[in-house]
This record gives C-alpha cells, structure tokens and sequence, in this order.
C-alpha cells in the first residue's frame, strides 16, 4: 500500500513537470523562438496550405525503361506543367520490376533513373522504390496522382495520357 | 592356327571399339569459350544507361546507342568514351529512340526504332544526312558508304530485304519468303557476307537460312524443334508472343551465331553457331542475358550485361572436344 502511494506521488510530480515544460515551450514559441517554424508545421498537419493546393506524384514503371517511348507521353506531359510542378510541386517513385528483387537490380535501376532524369531535364525529385512498397499501384504502368485540395480530389490517370485527362489535369494546375 | 584366329579377332574388335573415338577425336564438336577483353559501363561511372546497337570499326573503335539517353557514342578501343551526340528530339542529329547501329569506311549508321529513316554520321559523330525509308527499320546492314540493306517494318514488304542507296532509293530488292503468314512472323534479323549471301535468323519462327545473292534459298535449318509460336489478339491483330531468335552475325570465316529468344534453354543467352553450310557446330552461353551480338573483324563477340549498362567484349577462344 505504501509502494502504491509513493508511485503514485512520484507520477504526480512528473505529470506537473511536463505540464509545465509543454507550456513554457509554448509560450516561448509564440514569443518567436521556433513560433514561425512551428505554425508552419501545423498549418502542414492541417492542409492549410495558403498558395499551393495541388501537388503531383509519379509512379514510373521500370518496365517502361525497355521502351522508351512507352514514357513519351509523361515526357510530353511533364514538358507541359507550369513550372512549379516541374520542380517542387511534384514527386516521382520509380517503381521496379517485382521480378527482380536483389540489390544488383536496384543499383541498375537507380543507374538507368539516373539517365533518365539527366537527359530528360527533370528537375522533381525521384525516389526509387527499393521495398516495393508502391509495386500494386504501377501494376497497370506508369500513372499520376493528382491531389487536388481545393476541389478535394484525388485521382490517377494512366499514361499515356488521353486528351479528356490532360484536359481535365490542366484545369486543376494552376500556376 | 586357332589362336593365330583368335589373335586376329580381338584386334579387329579392338579396332572396332577404337574407331568411333579416333573419329569423334578428329571430327570432335567444336567449343567455344568465352575470354573477356574489355568491359565498357559500370554501375558507377554512368557511360552507358541502356545501349541498345553496337558497331566496331577497322580502327577497333566502337560506337554505341543509347536508348535511355538518346545518343551515338564513340570509343576508343581501349573503352574510354570519345564522344557522345544527339539528344531527345526531331532535330537534326537528335533521336527519339535510337536502335540499330552499323558503319562503313566513312559513315556510322543509325536507325530510329519508329521513325521510317536512317540517320548518317561521320566518324566524328557530325550528322552528315538522313537516309528516308518507306517504314521503320525491322534490321540493317551498311554494305558501304552509299548502300545499306534494310529490312522494314510494313505489312507491304514484311518478308523482303530491300537495298537502298543514300537517298533512299531501292536499287535491288529480295524477297525471302514468299506470302507473308502474318503479322511479324516473317520478321528476321539478317547479315551478308562479302559474297552477298544472306542470312536469316527468324524472329518468331524456328528457322535459319541461307540465300544466295539472286535470292535461291540455299539451306533452311530448324534449331530447336519449336513448331509454332504462340499468338495472342491485341486490338484487330494476331501477334506472336515469345521471340525464338533474338539476332544474328557472322565471323570472318563466315561461320553463323545465331543468339536464342525466349525458346531456348538458357533465354537470351544462348548462341547457336553454324557453318556457312548450315551445320550446327556448337553452342555456347553468354554470362549475361543479351538482346543483340556483334562480331567484329576480328572475330570478337559483344554483348550485354546489367541490362544494357555495361557492354562486353569478348575473345572467342574455339577448341576441340576430345
């Protein structure tokens, strides 16, 4: 019974402490020591973002490698986008063949991304999918995913693109 | 008197048994083993993405086109990149999807896997003019500076190897297999040798032959007992679905290698050789899978490896099986 009282005692003091501590970093957040970084932060976490409210995000299908015309359409589309989407607005995963899951294969894959990336110009930032995380989704080949927050839309479009996708992706890209 | 007899029946049945190995010693398979001479792209060094053609020269500099970034590159013989042309585009000298690769004395060229043209280079890799096709190119082979034998893709002349001069113009024609029997199964890869005969490796078929230059069919060759290759309907078309040979090229002394598609047992990496009489002499397997062969003058062999990162080059080391 003693035991229990003292746990409960030290418990007690150690939820003040933080009670305190999360108040005196608030309070030195809104006098401007992290305050800015801060509601940026939380801006994020609630989409509340002021200017930029639709972002892109590529799944390249390795397999479309061997046949490099097979990209000519998301190279024609990428070509397109308003410039913000052409850099830091979009997001690209190249997603590998399920086939091939040893290292070699992924260091050929980041070798031929590597090309890819500098003889096309693209500037967004690609990411290979070493854990083939994103494998079910490039099932059917390379796509976009548009997010669109201001219509509240999110939506995939296979490529090559059709003229009814590209007309209704441009609409919602906004410079 | 009986074992004078006796004497001369176990040297006849010595000789006997004796006979079929001193035969096979002296008519023995040949082999072919593979010595790596020299080994262009790595993993790190970013010279290669995704070569598709290959050409050396009688200068023993190779030229390489890459797929993944729209070029021609030159190497010297030693592997160290001289030069790189093109770029993605419509423009002179640029490539939407550079494929195939040959050279004469003067020229080094190149075909675009879906536009109906030939693009010429010098050896410095200045585009010098484009050579207009009826369709894309199927496969070629430069037969010099002003000629060049195609094999195009149209459902018009799908079974003819036309030779073109530099304006495009068809100055002969050869027609190897009569009515076409479908869409791309009268599709080959081809060589000349120096006498003009031709040779055919059939993609979607288990056939090579050999013609003579008025167009005689001189041998027809099955390789692999493949008896028909399976077909599937994409839209309003019936296409063939595995590749039963992948490339074909010929050494100095005109023997065949013939590179095995998805039929064979080791896919894609599996090289049949043949006589020029169409004999079947050997074959031997690349380390790495391959979509295409060379051989050069000089009867060095190159291939793939790293799925088109890196090219290899290859001394052909032939021995006898005892």
């Amino acid at each position: 019974m003693k035991f229990r009282f003292t746990d409960c005692i030290v418990l007690l003091i150690f939820g003040c402490m933080t009670f305190f501590h999360l108040r005196g970093f608030n309070r030195s957040s809104q006098k401007g020591f992290p305050g800015e970084e801060m509601a940026s932060v939380l801006s994020h976490v609630d989409f509340e973002w002021p200017k930029r409210r639709q972002h892109l995000l590529f799944f390249i299908d390795f397999r479309d490698f061997s046949c490099m015309t097979c990209l000519d359409s998301f190279l024609d589309f990428y070509r397109r986008l308003p410039p913000r989407f052409q850099t830091e607005d979009s997001m690209g995963i190249l997603v590998l063949d399920p086939e091939k899951r040893d290292k070699t294969s992924s260091e050929i894959a980041r070798v031929k991304l590597r090309g890819f990336v500098l003889s096309n110009h693209i500037i967004f930032p690609v990411q290979v999918d070493r854990f083939h995380v994103f494998r079910g989704i490039a099932q059917e080949g390379t796509s976009v995913v548009l997010f669109d927050y201001d219509r509240e839309i999110i939506k995939r479009f296979l490529f090559p693109l059709r003229q009814q996708d590209l007309d209704e992706l441009f609409r919602c890209l906004t410079d | 008197m009986s074992s004078d007899r006796e004497r001369f029946l176990t040297v006849l049945i010595l000789l006997a048994l004796l006979v079929p190995f001193l035969v096979a010693e002296r008519k023995g398979p040949t082999k072919i083993s593979l010595d790596e001479v020299l080994s262009i792209g790595n993993l790190e060094d970013g010279a290669l993405f995704q070569w598709v053609g290959v050409v050396a020269d009688s200068h023993k500099s190779i030229y390489v086109t890459d797929a993944m970034d729209y070029a021609l590159k030159k190497f010297d013989p030693e592997g160290n990149m001289l030069k790189t042309t093109g770029g993605r585009g419509q423009g002179p000298g640029e490539f939407s999807a550079p494929r195939l690769l040959d050279c004469s004395e003067e020229y080094v060229f190149v075909s675009e896997q879906y536009q109906p043209v030939i693009k010429v280079f010098d050896k410095d890799l200045v585009h010098r003019y484009n050579i207009p096709l009826r369709a894309p190119v199927g496969d070629m082979k430069v037969l010099g500076d002003d000629l060049v034998a195609v094999m195009v893709l149209t459902p018009q002349r799908s079974s003819t190897i036309l030779f073109c001069d530099q304006k495009g113009r068809i100055v002969h024609e050869l027609n190897y297999a009569g009515n076409s029997s479908g869409i791309l199964m009268d599709m080959v890869s081809f060589d000349l040798d120096s006498q003009g005969n031709l040779y055919l490796a059939y993609n979607f078929a288990d056939r090579i032959e050999k013609f003579d230059k008025s167009g005689n069919r001189i041998w027809s060759k099955k390789l692999l007992g493949v008896k028909q290759v399976e077909r599937k309907r994409i839209s309003s078309f019936v296409v063939p679905t595995e590749i039963v040979f992948k490339d074909v090229a010929l050494d100095g002394s005109g023997n065949i290698y013939v590179l095995g598609g998805g039929f064979s047992k080791n896919p894609s990496r599996d090289v049949y050789v043949l006589s020029s009489d169409g004999e079947h002499l050997t074959t031997f397997t690349l380390p790495d899978t391959s979509h295409c062969i060379h051989v050069d003058k000089d009867n060095f062999l190159y291939s793939r490896a790293n799925e088109g990162i890196t090219l290899k080059k290859y001394r052909m080391v032939l021995s006898r099986v005892r």
